[in-house]
């Protein structure tokens, strides 16, 4: 159907416009106008059956984080989507709740030969259930934010004095929620270039919390007298790393030498199957213009000094003590037991 | 005593007739030729048929790490659910057969699968430091070098007493990657200039760290001071059921051939073939199943062995 | 075609969105120069590859990042082309939030920005605001907040024109063109140009008095660059209807500024914070906006982030080292740093490639060195080749051996044979010139057949036509790839010219009749009788006043033969410019005149070299002689002194004699007084040639 067809490569194409344009105010942002798109998506495509859907949504993830590899979180609902079409197929073929372990064990070799979940059948209950479903998760990821606030009150004692990096609109809520019934001081990294621990502690203040802000430089320095160190993340990588804001690492590194718990709030939608590769894998680390490290009105200096400006820091699973979630308190070898109940090991390569 | 003779040669004949075989899936063919000329009637007797085989094939000289787990995991497979309830004996063995048959076709797939996931984390221009002779790691780099058209230099040590590393320069150099041939001594001053260090296993245990060629260990030590990434390609037959917690802990027959057992002398004056290397040194395991972080192994395995 | 045109989300602040609201561009696909020849005979400007991506691409997304809705492509040279690449890319999708409509005109009637800008008026396309832009300028600029400034101040100053951007860049930045370098005085607090001036070869500059009186504060800046991007009200388009002689933005400018009290219109400037917008306007910018990109100083514009349906994503790598899939690489080859390899392409062994673009589908061989080149696709180098600073069109072949000097440009489909060794600074194509006069004598046409670089090749040396500002040209080419270190250098000459300047007199009033009628004659006459005066009185060497002569002639526009005959003048009337008083008709003339003629012998010889020079000369002697009679006295006396040093030759001499002057007036004095000589002359020559015989 051409029309409908337009119709699904225009709201495609608005959304990746926007994507270019960054319009989307953060994580939670994307991801929620990520789930409305599929939403729309799926209530508007025609599908005959479960695989046909499915190779769809794949093809059309993969265009998507092409136009964005950096943000794991558009990839990541798209395999929400993928999980959740085969739970919701599952469910409705065998009549009972389909337990999680589809992964290959020794065992399932055997059995998965035999229910062979070719996804052709055509099951006209399916695509409500899936709505429903999409439905549901669009709930949880809005409340996200509130499910980890909640928690704030088990880690920020009286009197405690926390350290944190850049802006994480997570942190900022969970520490807004500790500081109703606790007293506690917090100290930000300012996190150059881009400033935003400036933003924080505006924020901090105004929101009758006692914080200081401090250069990047001087982290080290201040560890020594911080009890805690807390921060948001922009996505958490398969093997438990995360990848970060640009100077995470360093905080990380010095919090490990004055053993410093190191607890990152990062809500379930970050949690990204892929493993880091390496450090100049593609799409890891995105490139900013150098413009806010050394102005380009630098006549001389611009032709004969190579500058960089990268986004993301990767800091390696040992050096995290707890992750926070929706759901829980984590650690960060427990990693993979999340990830195997969020997505299908078939759909970690789009 | 004919027929367990018999098993030996069977098994040592595909040994050295077959190089690129693994030991465990050598094992398992022998056990399937058993089964297919089993004479007996009983089920019972078919299970004590297969394990008095896999005893005798652990006698033989070559790592048998790999064959008891490789044995003990077949035996399982086809003995698994109720499908077995049937009176006739022929059937039941044509079932066991076809099950064999299946996962014998599952275990050839297997090092291909491991490739395709480790060749990504080879990146061009890359300093790789391995361990003696392993199938699976010359997969890997092959699919890197060939199918990714990656260049990258391979450090291999020669591993005594077999001189093993030996034998992997020159597969090396028949794929036209290049390579240098180290001493096990060298292993040290060699880390620093590494990107990252593979190695091969002979078994994964439950903690989730890996048995393998003697000297492993240590390169992992030196790996972890120097922060370079410690990776293990392991086939998902591997995993075995121990829980050693250290290097006294591995059982006598995985550290010693069974000849020097079988000799007599005194073990404390001889060599281990193999040695453990504890779970915190790994940094991930690439297996048929997936990658895993250490500690998601005992996972894996417990579903491997329910 | 064109696509209905989308009502834009209301902006805040406006309560109804009208046809106006709309964000509207034109983007002017054509540069009116031929900087890139011989490339641009076959393929658009707009479309050569910058990074391996159309030049029009860049100025489309950086129009669709800042939100536009509805862009005009103006096109006129290859407009087909155009137009078809943008039909078959993504650009023209039903989907895309910008509609694009293109317009194509021959280049018969379209010469210029003016006319086309005056076509444009013509179509009545445009009601309200837009961006004018011109397809090869490369920023991510957000254009809206710049418009919604503009806007705002039409509510303090309704005459409000145009905001053109700028941006700060000071010199020696690798992105400022040589040739575009200008001179703004500008009122910081409200943002109005007040007056604008090309300082390509100035020493001087001038600004009028009322400019610094009517403003309180006054910046002059010499560090803005042209973006080439302006935001302009409705009333630009007729402005240039109704001015036909507006050709350039620069004419534009200035005749605002000149009608500013008729009219009552005024320009601002936008000078830029923090973002990056740069002209491709010559192959040196090409470079320096290509090293820009490559650096990702255009964020989001960079190769590994757009994409189009039928190009790959490049994959960065450390150092800048941007790949797209399916590159090979040999054993030991290196990519050092700022590198961009295209798709399939195959890069041999022991190959050192450095700050270079190579484009899809190219097979570099082995032991090849490639620093600062721009290859694009479907190349072919072979073994041992040394490409340094050059830029390789699509399809051209380099066999083993081959060294480019600096500065070359090889158009598409050159295919050299192995081992040729190209001098720096050529251009070569791969047909041969055509010869642009059919009616050549045999003697010109045996010179003209144009012959293949080297045997067995095809490439064939394309020169330039000569334009007046050939030798600014060549200039900028040789700036492409210097070190910064040359720059230092002339920026030390400018130095010691400042010095002099300020020890000049204030300029002497001259007599009516010998002064051209000429605005910029008259000044390049009195600026030539400044420096010969200078020059007489310190002694200063002939060369350097001729490099200042040189320089005021292109200052002025002035042509070689006013030239000549203003020097003549200048230097005749310097006595009695240096000594304030006329001249008596006698010999104290002749004594005053000697020395210096004698000083300014040089610098005569330099100009004085053929036939017609020296009768242009001639003919300002006359004119001098008819206007100053005092000096006809000694005109005798001044021919036979400039025939003695063999400055004027006896043929020119004889023949200016022979024919008859301008001014019939001169019959009666000069030619009278001069007989004498002339028969001197002409027996003289009489008595060589017999000697000769």
């Amino acid at each position: 159907m051409p029309s409908l067809e337009s119709e699904i490569d225009g709201i495609i194409e608005t959304f990746t416009n926007n994507l270019k344009q960054r319009k989307f105010k953060g994580s939670r942002d994307l991801a929620l106008n990520s789930v409305q798109l599929w939403k729309k998506i799926i209530g508007q495509m025609k599908w005959q059956n479960a695989r046909e859907l499915m190779d769809a949504i794949k093809q059309i993830g993969k265009d998507l984080a092409e136009t964005s590899p950096s943000e794991t979180v558009i990839g990541n609902m798209t395999r929400r989507m993928l999980k959740i079409v085969r739970d919701e197929y599952a469910m409705l073929q065998k009549g009972k709740q389909e337990d999680s372990d589809l992964q290959e064990s020794l065992q399932k070799i055997l059995t998965a030969d035999e229910v062979d979940f070719d996804y052709i059948e055509n099951i006209p209950l399916l695509k409500p259930a899936i709505m429903e479903h999409i439905g549901e998760f669009l709930t949880e990821l809005e409340s996200s934010e509130i499910d980890i606030s909640v928690q704030a009150l088990e880690h920020i004692h009286a009197n405690e004095i926390i350290m944190t990096i850049g802006y994480s609109k997570t942190v900022f809520a969970f520490l807004k929620t500790a500081a109703k019934d606790r007293a506690f001081q917090v100290i930000v990294a300012e996190c150059a270039p881009f400033y935003h621990g400036h933003k924080l502690a505006a924020d901090l203040a105004e929101a009758r919390i006692s914080a200081t802000l401090i250069p990047d430089s001087a982290i080290f320095a201040m560890m020594a007298r911080v009890n805690k160190v807390i921060i948001g993340t922009h996505s958490v990588m398969a093997n438990g790393g995360l990848k970060a804001v640009c100077g995470t690492h360093t905080l990380a590194l010095a919090a490990k030498h004055y053993s410093v718990p190191f607890v990152v709030c990062a809500p379930m939608f970050k949690l990204c199957p892929e493993y880091v590769c390496s450090l100049d894998q593609d799409g890891f680390n995105q490139f900013a213009s150098p413009e806010e490290v050394l102005s380009n009105d630098e006549g001389m200096l611009v032709s004969r000094v190579n500058v960089y400006n990268p986004i993301f820091d990767y800091v390696p699973p040992e050096l995290v003590t707890l992750f926070i979630s929706n759901t829980g308190g984590n650690a960060p070898s427990y990693i993979y037991r999340l990830l195997s109940e969020l997505y299908h090991p078939l759909d970690v390569l789009l | 005593m004919e027929n367990t003779r018999n098993v030996l040669d069977f098994f040592q004949n595909i040994v050295e007739k077959e190089p690129e075989v693994s030991a465990a899936v050598a094992a398992i063919r022998t056990l399937m030729h058993i089964l297919e000329t089993f004479g007996d009637r009983t089920l019972r007797g078919l299970s004590e048929e297969l394990r008095k085989a896999t005893e005798e094939m652990k006698t033989a000289d070559c790592s048998i790490t790999s064959v008891q787990s490789g044995c003990e995991l077949f035996q399982r497979f086809i003995t698994l659910t109720g499908a077995l309830d049937q009176s006739n004996i022929k059937e039941c063995k044509d079932i066991m057969k076809e099950r064999g048959e299946i996962f014998l076709r599952k275990l050839q797939e297997t090092r291909p699968k491991i490739a395709k996931l480790g060749a990504p984390f080879i990146l061009d221009g890359q300093k790789i430091l391995t361990h003696s002779k392993s199938r699976v790691v010359l997969q890997t780099l092959r699919e890197a070098a060939l199918t990714s058209k990656k260049r990258f230099h391979v450090f291999i040590t020669e591993s005594y007493p077999d001189r093993s590393g030996a034998l992997m320069r020159d597969e090396l150099l028949k794929l036209n990657i290049s390579s240098t041939l180290i001493l096990d001594s060298a292993m040290g001053y060699v880390m620093e200039s590494v990107d990252l260090v593979l190695v091969g296993a002979e078994g994964v245990v439950e903690s989730g760290g890996i048995i393998n060629k003697v000297g492993t260990y240590t390169m992992a030590l030196c790996a972890k001071e120097m922060h370079k990434p410690f990776y293990v390609l392991a086939e998902s037959f591997k995993f075995v059921r121990l829980y050693p917690l250290n290097q006294r802990d591995l059982p006598q027959e995985l550290k010693f051939s069974s000849s020097t057992i079988k000799s007599g002398s005194n073990l404390l004056d001889q060599h281990p073939q193999v040695d453990y290397t504890p779970p915190g040194y790994i940094t991930l395991l690439f297996t048929d199943l997936g990658i895993l972080t250490p500690s998601a192994v005992s996972d894996e395995l417990i579903k491997l062995y329910l | 075609m064109s696509k209905a045109v989308k009502s834009g989300t209301a902006k805040p602040g406006s309560e109804v969105v009208k046809q106006e609201d709309v964000i509207v561009a034109i983007l002017i696909a054509d540069s009116f120069s031929i900087r890139f020849a011989p490339v641009t005979d076959l393929k658009p400007k707009a479309l050569l590859p910058l990074v391996n991506r159309p030049m029009i691409d860049y100025a489309l997304e950086s129009l669709l990042l800042s939100g536009v809705q509805k862009t005009f492509v103006y096109c006129v040279a290859h407009a087909d082309q155009i137009r078809l690449y943008l039909r078959e890319s993504k650009w023209m999708r039903a989907a895309s939030p910008m509609s694009i409509e293109v317009i194509s005109q021959s280049s018969d009637d379209c010469r210029s920005l003016g006319d086309s800008l005056r076509d444009i008026d013509g179509k009545s396309l445009i009601r309200g605001d837009f961006i004018l832009m011109s397809a090869d300028v490369i920023s991510n600029v957000q254009l809206i907040p710049i418009l919604e400034e503009h806007r705002e101040k039409r509510k303090t100053d309704k005459g409000i024109v145009m905001t053109h951007i700028f941006k700060k860049s000071f010199l020696g930045h690798r992105s400022r063109s040589a040739e575009e370098e200008l001179v703004l005085a500008v009122n910081p607090t409200n943002g109005r140009i007040l007056n604008y001036q090309q300082s390509k070869n100035l020493k001087k500059l001038n600004f009028p008095l009322e400019m610094f009186k009517e403003h309180g504060l006054v910046d002059l800046r010499y560090d803005l660059v042209d973006t080439h991007i302006s935001i302009c009200s409705p009333v630009v388009l007729p402005l240039f209807s109704d001015n036909f002689d507006y050709q350039t933005w620069g004419d534009f400018v200035r005749g605002i500024l000149i009608n500013e009290e008729i009219l009552n219109n005024t320009i601002y400037y936008h000078q830029l914070e923090g973002s990056y917008a740069a002209h491709v306007s010559n192959i040196s910018m090409y470079d320096a906006v290509s090293k820009d990109i490559i650096q990702r100083w255009t964020y989001p514009l960079v190769p590994d982030l757009n994409r189009s349906d039928n190009t790959p994503r490049h994959t960065l790598s450390r150092h800048n080292v941007y790949k797209q899939p399916g590159v090979t690489l040999g054993k030991e080859s290196v990519l050092e740093m700022d590198v961009v390899v295209g798709e399939n392409s195959e890069i041999g062994e022991h190959t050192y490639v450095t700050q270079s673009v190579i484009g899809k589908r190219c097979k570099i061989g082995n032991n090849v060195r490639i620093s600062n080149a721009y290859i694009w696709d479907d190349v072919i180098i072979e073994d041992e080749c040394c490409v340094e600073v050059a830029l390789i069109a699509d399809g051209v072949v380099l066999k083993k051996g081959v060294e480019l000097g600096h500065g070359c440009v090889l158009g598409p489909g050159v295919k050299l044979a192995p081992s040729t060794k190209i001098a720096a600074n050529t251009r070569l194509m791969a047909s041969p010139p055509k010869s642009e006069n059919d009616f050549e004598t045999s003697d010109e046409e045996e010179e003209n057949v144009p012959v293949p670089v080297s045997a067995d090749s095809i490439g064939y040396v394309y020169h330039r036509p000569v334009e007046e500002d050939s030798d600014a040209e060549s200039l900028v080419d040789e700036l492409w790839g210097l070190e910064i270190e040359d720059e230092t250098d002339s920026e030390e000459g400018d130095e010691d010219e400042l010095d002099n300047d300020e020890d000049e007199d204030h300029e002497e009033d001259l007599e009516v009749g010998d002064l051209p009628e000429d605005m910029n004659a008259r000044s390049f006459y009195n600026e030539v009788l400044e420096s010969l005066q200078r020059g007489y009185e310190e002694k200063i060497k002939g060369d350097n006043l001729v490099l200042e002569i040189n320089s005021s002639k292109y200052a002025y526009n002035v042509t070689m033969k006013e030239v000549n005959m203003l020097v003549i003048k200048a230097m005749l009337s310097l006595p009695s410019v240096m000594t304030k008083k006329g001249g008596s008709g006698t010999n104290d003339d002749w004594a005053a005149l000697r020395p210096i003629l004698q000083h300014f012998l040089p610098v005569l010889r330099n100009y004085l070299k053929n036939n017609q020079s020296m009768l242009d000369s001639l003919e300002a002697l006359e004119e001098f002689g008819v206007n100053n009679p005092q000096f006809a006295k000694i005109t005798c006396k001044v021919l036979h002194y400039l025939y003695g040093e063999d400055v004027l030759h006896e043929d020119a001499i004889l023949e200016w004699h022979a024919n008859p002057p301008n001014d019939p007036s001169a019959m009666k004095t000069i030619r009278k007084i001069v007989e004498p000589f002339i028969t001197w002359l002409e027996e003289a020559e009489e008595e060589s040639s017999d000697e000769s015989d």
